[in-house]
């Protein structure tokens, strides 16, 4: 991901809805990444996702600066899924892995593993969490992460350093077996 | 127990955080082109149902008869009414336009024997009020709208 080109910015923010359909696409995972490090719930990621968007293209009016796009997006990601994090998490049906449900073994063995990621992933404090996830899932650079998150780049290497030594630590217990797999 | 390395580490979270969230890719766009294409016509149409109920609330308005009648003025004048506040028939404003929506995810479902699918419910809701400004008569419109959206899935 690259930073958000200033010209499709401030296109954007004259009610081009070509442009920032296109900013939609750049950053929907990075958006998405945000939000399930900080709800863990992945529909109401997807939630969260939808409506930043909603308001990035109603408020961009307010965007002095269009080359800090990405600090300011983030706050909105995080703005919003840190209310929906207070709320009372919803009553959602579990999400079911799309690809071998046809085999319960396999399915209860991935359902375990994905519990324990998903268990090991939240030992870790929030920023930290979402640094890694942000990492992995986007494959973000550390001075991207830090524009995001408000950070310094060393601050984020630290966390990502951290947050991998406690995951090692965590998922140890997994069955070797599955590690390719999950 | 063996340690678990770097690479083990990576391809482990990268394959759980794909299978999370991968599903989800695509919805935001979907949602903002959705919202793009119905907010202007709607709310012109809504505009103009608005003017209507305006101009209905004037012709029907209690005390005024639609023709007036052709009859001769009464000898004695009649005593004085306040006279009543006219409504706009042509300035009403949108004060308030809110889309929401929210979509579940509601699980794997099978469309046939060997074609899975994911289900999410989208549920909207567009409410819109106007309010004319010399009479402050208010109006409010809620449209609700609710979609099945299945995506199909992979089999491997």
């Amino acid at each position: 991901m690259d930073n958000a080109p200033r010209e499709l910015v401030e296109r954007a923010q004259r009610k081009d809805q070509a442009a920032f359909a296109d900013l939609v696409r750049r950053y929907e995972r990075m958006a998405l990444a945000m939000a399930y490090a900080i709800v863990g719930n992945s529909a109401i990621a997807g939630d969260i996702t939808q409506e930043a968007f909603l308001r990035a293209w109603q408020r961009l009016g307010d965007l002095d600066n269009p080359e800090r796009f990405l600090g300011w997006f983030g706050t909105i990601i995080r703005n919003l899924a840190t209310d929906q994090a207070r709320r009372k998490p919803r009553d959602l049906p579990p999400a079911y892995d799309n690809r071998q449900v046809i085999d319960p073994i396999v399915l209860v063995d991935q359902k375990e593993n994905r519990r324990m990621i998903h268990a090991a992933l939240l030992q870790l404090d929030e920023l930290t969490r979402t640094a890694v996830t942000l990492r992995y899932y986007e494959d973000l650079s550390s001075k991207q992460i830090s524009e995001l998150l408000g950070l310094s780049p060393a601050a984020v290497d630290m966390r990502l350093s951290r947050g991998r030594t406690v995951l090692k630590q965590s998922l140890m217990n997994l069955n070797p077996n599955e590690r390719c797999q999950t | 127990m063996p340690d678990l390395n770097d690479d083990q580490l990576n391809a482990m979270l990268r394959e759980h955080l794909s299978r999370e969230l991968d599903g989800q890719t695509g919805r935001a766009g979907a949602a903002f082109a959705r919202s793009q294409r119905r907010l202007a016509p709607r709310l012109a149409a809504w505009g103009s149902l608005a003017a209507a109920a305006v101009m209905a609330v004037i012709l029907l308005r209690p005390g005024q008869p639609v023709s007036a009648p052709a009859v001769s003025a009464p000898a004695v004048p009649a005593p004085a009414v306040p006279a009543p506040v006219q409504p706009s028939a042509t300035v009403t404003t949108a004060v308030e336009y809110q889309f929401n929506s929210q979509t579940i995810d509601q699980g794997m479902v099978f469309l046939d024997k060997d074609t899975p699918a994911r289900q999410y419910v989208e549920r909207q809701v567009e409410t819109a009020r106007w309010v004319d400004p010399i009479t402050h008569a208010q109006m409010e419109l809620t449209v609700p709208h609710d979609q099945i959206l299945l995506v199909g899935l992979n089999t491997y």
